[in-house]
């Protein structure tokens, strides 16, 4: 086990390497002059240039690289050029904010969609069934921003429970994490019907219903563990996914989360927040990988055996 | 229609006209019509029949355990004279695992493998029981321990593959029997394990049987197992029993005319090689719609027009033996002329043919390896010996038989003849060439000469292709004649392998497994190979088919002057159509000579094992049950027993097994054994020795 964990921390690491370096070789090669941002478009070529050598980028590649890749490891991801913000700290004001709401995101999908999953697989081809196929694909034809916008009206303008904006209150995740996990399910309830119904299939089901437990239990106990794989897959996707793509439900919302900040600075040409959003980014999905992962080990004793032999 | 009346009103198990249909897209399906059973308490039923007969549906009936679209019609099944089929699921499930419990087939795929040992057992303990956690822990322990578990407490935490095949099914049978059920449904309960393992299952489930006082239903299609582990026999096809008596009834004096043929079907261990086996023609019949008359007319050669009019009834000059046949076999008939066509084919065989031809294939001391966790850490530091130094030679138009239990290694020397495998030591020469010693065209011409044939054909074959392009295939590959000519001579080898030239436009779904097979060999002919590797050809057929199968690889071989490499688990098969054999045993060789020395004079421990462990489907005297020869389970393949690697389980080993591996010693005419203390003296004939020198 303790080999499994070590194996997969240093491929995370060195993973997250490659994305800071690719990072790095895109933001050279862009055509952007970050002096002529800084000094605004007005300004003299005397000035663009001494700027252009305070911010040091008149030395060679590797020395950039290097230097860039010291400040990294010391949590330095620069100044904004169009603000002058601290990039570091103003990713770690907005990371929780879209944590929060994808996490909540992605467990709604989970629940909504897992559930959803076992209803129609134990009712095969009944009402029941598509009952909840209906549901689940419902969720995926409405638009989120159309979704989250009478969600709004409803519970957020006639009867106000949740708040119309912002992320005072603590209630504020309630109504977006809804809007993504509703529109989300869909995938979860078809993968995981398909799952369970290839589970129930199998001989261990039938050994289990010889034991005279009830077919609920057998679906429960049973079969579910055993068809969890492809959606725990999924989930980690999808968590990655939304990291970046909350854009739109944040914009409803007023959250000011990643995906704000992310819209802002590609609008303004802000290389390094960009950099930092992407870099942020990267290393949450590493670690959603290895989390996946876990969870597979966790899932099926089989794993881990395979892995290490 | 009423069975077994006589012990009618004691019996535990008393089944009456019971009816069970399968409505499916293509029509009602009458998989089980009328059958009728009884079992008493401590008594074991043998229920057998072939794939499709219905015996595991009437089995499944018992505890409503049906697949979807199914369901019983009609009839009554009366536990302790309660009627079971009226009553509600709920009140079924009450009943499952706790007075009626199954044991199915494959353990491994019948263990939930993410769960638990000890999970899965106390599981129902637990339910039925309402016993807390800790008391169905330590129940589940001592069920462990009275399935002769190795180790229990260790086993409680541990998962299904983590266990040996012996030992999964082992803890199935421990799960099934944790509530101390009245009747135990063995489904093929042995049908997944290998000889030795299998023989000491079914001694487990004898001696529970008895020390429990359960019923047992043996459902099997394997006539070997009913005739040592059954007290009373059924005899099922097309969803009815068609014959019913006690075992030595069935074996000694058969009288149904389907009982009769399956019997013949099975090669037994002193059959007459040079006779053709009895098969039974055509295929059982489409049970959504039922024939007028006797289900089995088609397929039998005695049957009248009385026969298809209408249906016998199960009744006999007994109470004890019924059977549902109007032309029965005759009791005082010493035996019934076979018809002609039994006897030719392979009369002519030079049986010295061996030494006389020139070997198309030879092994020298090979070896092949495989390393075991293979990772970052740990790369290339343990291996799986899985060939080790074996030698051996086959002559051209010889059929050498390769024997063992899985995980012997009996495949990969398969593999490694057709060159799909590279031998790490050692070489593998086929007309006096190695593979790797040829140039590129030389080996795709090589390709040609050697071929493979599936134990399974379907999951062998494209599902998407239909047969005629599947056949094509290889001369496509091989860039061999023109597409008219590739058509014809596909036409041609359909022919030879007896099927109809419409199948060319059919998929491999819509044939029958035997057809399959028949498509099989006719694939591997397509580029007329000298030698053909057949691993486990008719393992997963159906006895009547598998005898078609046989005797149809005997036909091919003469016509096409092969030579055959059989790899297969079941000895009666091979015994019947090797001229020569190989046993193996952890990789290694450990006895080879012709077959019938062989079978007859065994020098090696361990071949004596594996011929006793064969169920044999004759009368035991005094009904005698079958014991198992050879106890435990293989060893390590990683860490194989120093020596000899038989010793841990050879009831002949001693200090000189451990310390120093026994090599090939001659004991006759090329037959030699790898062991220290051979069950045959050394040079059994030295004169004969003497002449093959």
């Amino acid at each position: 086990m303790t080999r499994f964990i070590i194996r997969r921390l240093i491929g995370g690491v060195a993973v997250i390497w490659g994305i800071v370096t690719l990072v790095f070789i895109i933001g050279d090669a862009l055509p952007i002059n970050p002096a002529r941002i800084i000094a605004g478009p007005n300004a003299p070529a005397s000035v663009v240039r001494s700027i252009y050598n305070q911010l040091g980028l008149n030395r060679p590649l590797p020395q950039r690289y290097l230097s860039y890749l010291w400040q990294l490891l010391h949590g330095d991801l620069g100044q904004s050029y169009a603000t002058n913000q601290n990039v570091s700290q103003a990713l770690m004001q907005r990371l929780p904010f879209t944590l929060e709401l994808v996490t909540l995101s992605v467990i709604g999908e989970l629940l909504i969609g897992v559930s959803l999953a076992m209803i129609a697989a134990a009712h095969r081809r009944s009402f029941w069934d598509g009952a909840a196929s209906v549901t689940a694909l419902s969720g995926l034809m409405l638009p989120s921003f159309w979704l989250a916008l009478v969600l709004l009206y409803i519970l957020g303008y006639r009867w106000p429970i949740f708040p119309l904006g912002g992320v005072s209150s603590p209630s504020w995740v309630v109504l977006p994490a809804f809007t993504l996990a509703f529109t989300g399910a869909a995938y979860y309830t078809r993968i995981g019907r398909a799952s369970l119904i290839e589970e129930l299939s199998k001989d261990y089901v039938r050994t289990a219903r010889s034991k005279g437990l009830k077919p609920s239990h057998v679906l429960y106990k049973h079969a579910l563990r055993n068809a969890l794989r492809p959606i725990v897959t999924m989930a980690g996707l999808d968590f990655a996914t939304l990291m970046g793509g909350v854009l739109v439900i944040e914009q409803v919302f007023g959250i000011p989360g990643l995906g704000t900040l992310a819209w802002t600075a590609v609008l303004q040409n802000d290389l390094p927040m960009l950099e930092g959003v992407i870099i942020v980014i990267g290393v949450v999905i590493v670690i959603m990988t290895i989390l996946t992962d876990f969870v597979y080990a966790w899932l099926d004793p089989r794993v881990i055996v395979r892995n290490t032999g | 229609m009423v069975g077994n009346v006589a012990a009618g009103d004691t019996a535990l198990l008393q089944v009456n006209d019971l009816h069970t249909d399968i409505t499916t897209r293509q029509g009602v399906v009458h998989a089980v019509s009328g059958v009728s059973l009884c079992i008493d308490a401590g008594e074991t039923v043998g229920l057998v029949g072939e794939s499709g007969c219905g015996k595991t549906m009437t089995a499944m009936s018992l505890v409503r355990l049906l697949p979807g679209g199914a369901g019983i019609t009609s009839g009554s099944i009366k536990l302790d004279g309660r009627d079971l089929v009226p009553l509600a699921d709920s009140q079924i499930r009450s009943l499952r695992g706790s007075q009626i419990s199954v044991v199915f087939q494959d353990p491994m795929t019948s263990l939930n493998p993410t769960m638990a040992i000890g999970h899965q057992i106390s599981e129902s303990f637990r339910l039925h029981r309402s016993a807390s956690r800790r008391q169905a822990r330590s129940r589940a322990l001592e069920v462990l321990g009275l399935v002769g578990m190795p180790r229990p407490s260790e086993r409680l935490g541990e998962y299904p593959h983590q266990l040996s095949g012996g030992m999964r099914q082992r803890a199935m049978i421990a799960l099934a029997l944790v509530c101390e059920p009245k009747l135990l449904i063995a489904d093929e309960p042995t049908t997944a394990l290998d000889a030795t393992i299998q023989a000491q299952i079914l001694e487990l489930l004898d001696n529970l049987r008895q020390r429990l006082g359960m019923g047992m239903l043996l459902v099997t299609h394997d006539m070997g197992v009913i005739a040592g582990h059954a007290d009373r026999v059924l005899v099922m096809y097309a969803g009815k029993i068609v014959e019913s008596a006690p075992t030595e009834g069935i074996f000694a004096d058969p009288r149904h005319r389907y009982t009769e043929a399956l019997l013949k079907s099975v090669p037994s261990l002193d059959q007459d090689r040079s006779r053709r086996l009895s098969t039974i023609p055509g295929t059982p019949p489409d049970l959504s719609h039922p024939l007028r008359g006797c289900s089995f007319a088609p397929r039998c050669s005695f049957a009248t027009d009385q026969c298809n009019e209408s249906e016998p009834i199960l009744d006999g000059e007994t109470e004890a033996h019924r059977y549902a046949c109007y032309h029965p076999r005759s009791t005082t008939a010493a035996s019934v002329t076979e018809p002609a066509s039994h006897k030719a084919g392979r009369s002519q065989r030079p049986t010295t043919l061996a030494r006389e031809s020139p070997p198309i294939l030879s092994l020298a001391s090979v070896s092949r390896r495989y390393p075991v966790g293979a990772g970052v850490f740990r790369r290339g530091s343990e291996s799986i010996k899985a060939v080790s130094d074996v030698s051996l030679t086959v002559a051209q138009g010889e059929t050498f038989g390769l024997v063992g239990e899985s995980g012997c290694g009996k495949s990969t020397l398969g593999r490694l003849i057709v060159a799909l495998e590279r031998p790490d030591e050692g070489s593998v020469l086929i007309n006096g060439t190695a593979f790797d010693a040829l140039s590129k065209p030389q080996q795709r011409q090589r390709r040609r000469d050697v071929q493979l044939v599936f134990q399974d054909s379907y999951s062998a074959m494209n599902p998407k292709m239909r047969i005629g392009s599947i056949m094509r295939d290889p001369l496509r590959v091989q860039r061999v004649g023109s597409a008219a000519e590739q058509r014809a001579r596909v036409t041609a080898l359909l022919d030879s392998v007896g099927l109809p030239q419409r199948v060319t436009d059919r998929f491999p779904h819509e044939l029958s497994g035997g057809q399959r097979q028949r498509v099989g060999f006719a694939r591997a002919l397509t580029l007329s190979p000298k030698l053909i590797v057949a691993d486990e050809p008719v393992s997963a057929l159906d006895v009547s088919v598998q005898a078609q199968i046989i005797n149809l690889m005997q036909s091919l071989q003469s016509e096409f002057n092969l030579t055959y490499v059989i790899v297969s688990h079941d000895l009666s098969v091979v015994r019947y159509v090797a001229d020569r054999i190989g046993v193996m045993y952890l990789g290694r060789l450990v006895e080879i000579g012709p077959s019938d020395a062989v079978y007859k004079h065994p020098a090696h421990p361990y071949t004596a094992g594996l011929l006793e462990s064969i169920p044999i489907p004759r009368l035991q005297q005094g009904n005698a049950k079958q014991g198992s020869a050879i106890r435990g389970e293989l060893p390590s393949a990683i860490h194989p027993p120093s020596g000899c690697p038989f010793r841990t389980r050879c009831p002949r080993a001693q200090d000189r097994c451990a310390n120093e591996a026994p090599i090939l010693r001659g004991f006759s005419s090329g037959h030699s054994a790898a062991c220290h203390f051979p069950l045959i003296p050394v040079g059994a004939s030295a004169d004969d020795i003497g002449r093959t020198i």
